[in-house]
């Protein structure tokens, strides 16, 4: 037999693993056990065992359950409904101001939490029932939710990051900070598109009649619900973003903060602190199995050589550079549509990632687009996880056909933040660049 | 047989909660040596590897009650268009290939950590600390049998709904 096909076998293997629905922590597992056994005898099997064990002992990994446990904490702690609260008041003149809100609401929980289904729930719990009431287009007030609370994890910190950079050796801090202009880009691009609909059609999403609308001195009160938040997001981005503390240290920070503020906000109980951590403990157990089994099978891929194949076969493409970074996000776009994030970035990045970053492109760069593109993945249908997570709180009449049809405009903006990206790079880019100087 | 996979159930439910409660002190000790360093310059040596070893053993540990409660990611577009009967033949084939795993890893794990232990191995990364490390190697092949254990309950009852007509779902 070939042993240059080997590679291709395990690739194989992968998908019946994958299309069989077996657990993809377990079956990455045995793929990886199974050609170590056959390739190399009894005692190549304990590369599993290395792999695993320096899981074990990657302290990068720790930020994950931290950044779990603060934002269920914070979503337990009705967070988002204080933040609802307040941007309701000041959006009701606006036309199109509650989607707005909605979207500038799940940038800010984005910026305390780097969860998506904790801003997609709590919106959907929130937001919908107001923008419902308000007679906002169907289309805008799910598409605007889903957009919104999908913003957490392109906005640090953002447990994806954390993922993508223990997976790929990128730096977690800069993602963090290009993850701010790339949100930043995304929630405007988001806003632009309401902003516009909402005045060139008018019954699109009205203003709120005149009775209803704030007075100025509730709006200023209104304001004071957002100190806690933002001394929090000060402690945790600040001290991972200025480089004093690492993105562990800054979780722990973030971790301790949301206990502090549900005690502070009086509704913190032990029950809801017990419930916190089975819940925490259930997300990163099984992020955490996964990136051992996907350690153990990247590591036996490349020791068969499949990553040079990988190499090989890319720098023999036509098109070039281009044509492969083509290839490579449409390959994203496509197992986004069936798979979870955080197998999505353990699958996928350890096989395109060095082969762009081998042709000249930049891993922050293409790290950024990756993320971008994993927005998209959260809100595909028939797949995406945050469609599910909304299905789960929105009244029986809004069917899940509904809710496929009202992302479409929003992925078309995604899609056209990537383009953006790809061609200008600045505009992804630009906050890490001016730390830079 | 039910108080079998009843009694496994039990298992993993409390081997769960009890690494649940991990985390807290993860968070204090991450917390405590942020503080120090950046407040009072004072490197707090033991937080680096201690916060390790508690973080470890939450997501080891946690492995079997994530099982159970199906909390780890499968695919599951074939499964959600076959009948019960199919659907019951491939959650028996995954937990059968679960098991297997669990028995390889389990034996080749604790041939490792009882060489480490034979050493009373400390850690690789030298700091003042200095602790010893063998204990925490030995929950690999723990954490592993457990999640074997909790794999051949939900095999069994993967293999009685084969059998069985309908069940309910």
């Amino acid at each position: 037999m070939d042993i240059n096909l080997l590679p291709i076998f395990m690739f194989v293997a992968l998908f019946l693993c994958l299309g069989l629905g077996m657990h993809i922590a377990f079956g990455l597992y045995a793929i990886a056990i199974g050609f170590a056994y056959f390739l190399w005898g009894g005692g190549g099997m304990n590369t599993v065992i290395m792999v695993t064990w320096g899981a074990m002992n990657n302290f990068a990994l720790l930020a994950i359950p931290l950044f779990i446990f603060m934002a269920i904490l914070l979503e337990k702690s009705k967070l988002v409904t204080d933040i609802y609260t307040c941007f309701y008041k000041w959006s009701g003149p606006v036309r199109g101001g509650l989607a707005i809100a909605t979207i500038l609401v799940g940038a800010v929980i984005g910026a305390v939490s780097g969860v998506v289904a904790a801003g997609v729930i709590g919106l959907g719990v929130i937001a919908l029932p107001q923008m419902e009431k308000y007679k906002y287009n169907r289309g805008v007030n799910i598409g605007s939710i889903l957009a919104g609370g999908t913003l957490g994890q392109i906005i640090p910190p953002s447990l994806v990051m954390v993922i993508y950079g223990a997976v790929t050796g990128v730096s977690v801090g800069k993602l963090f900070t290009a993850g701010i202009s790339a949100g930043l880009l995304l929630s405007f691009l988001y806003c632009l598109y309401i902003f516009t609909r909402a005045y060139f059609q008018e019954n699109f999403c009205p203003a709120l009649p005149k009775e209803y609308r704030a007075s100025w001195q509730e709006k200023i009160d209104s304001l004071q619900v957002l100190v806690l938040p933002m001394i929090l997001i000060a402690l945790c981005l600040g001290a991972i973003l200025s480089g004093m503390a690492t993105p562990t240290e800054g979780a722990g920070v973030g971790a301790f903060g949301a206990i502090v503020f549900s005690v502070v906000t009086k509704r913190f109980n032990f029950k809801m602190l017990k419930d916190c951590l089975l819940d925490t403990l259930k997300v990163s157990s099984m992020i955490g199995w996964m990136i051992g089994g996907a350690a153990s099978f990247g590591s036996v891929f490349a020791g068969i050589g499949g990553n040079k194949m990988v190499l090989d076969v890319a720098m023999g493409m036509p098109g070039g550079a281009y044509g492969v970074l083509t290839l490579s996000i449409l390959f994203v776009f496509f197992l986004g549509m069936f798979l979870e994030t955080a197998a999505l970035i353990m699958l996928a990045a350890p096989i395109v990632s060095p082969v762009l970053v081998a042709m000249g492109f930049d891993p922050l760069w293409w790290g950024i687009i990756f993320m971008a593109l994993l927005q998209i993945a959260y809100i595909s249908p028939p797949f995406g996880f945050a469609l599910f997570y909304l299905k789960g709180v929105t009244p029986p009449h809004i069917k899940l056909g509904d809710i496929y049809k009202a992302t479409l405009p929003f992925m078309v903006i995604q899609l056209l933040a990537v383009i953006l990206i790809i061609l200008f790079p600045i505009v992804g880019l630009w906050l890490p660049e001016l730390l830079a100087k | 047989m039910d108080n079998f996979t009843k009694t496994i159930d039990k298992i993993s439910t409390a081997t769960g909660k009890a690494a649940s409660y991990f985390l807290i002190p993860v968070i204090l000790t991450v917390f405590y040596s942020v503080v120090m360093r950046y407040c009072f310059n004072d490197i707090v040596h033991w937080a680096f590897e201690v916060s390790l070893f508690l973080y470890g053993m939450f997501v080891m540990v946690g492995g079997a009650y994530t099982l159970k409660v199906r909390s780890h990611v499968r695919v599951d577009i074939v499964a959600g268009k076959l009948s019960h009967k199919w659907n019951s033949f491939l959650d028996f084939i995954s937990f059968l290939c679960i098991i297997v795993v669990c028995c390889v890893v389990v034996y080749l794990g604790s041939k490792w950590a009882w060489i480490s232990t034979l050493q009373l191995e400390r850690s690789v990364r030298q700091t003042p600390f200095d602790p010893q490390i063998w204990w925490y190697k030995w929950f690999i092949p723990f954490s592993f049998a457990l999640v074997g254990v909790q794999a051949v309950a939900e095999a069994l009852t993967a293999f009685r709904n084969i059998s069985n007509k309908k069940e309910e779902k």
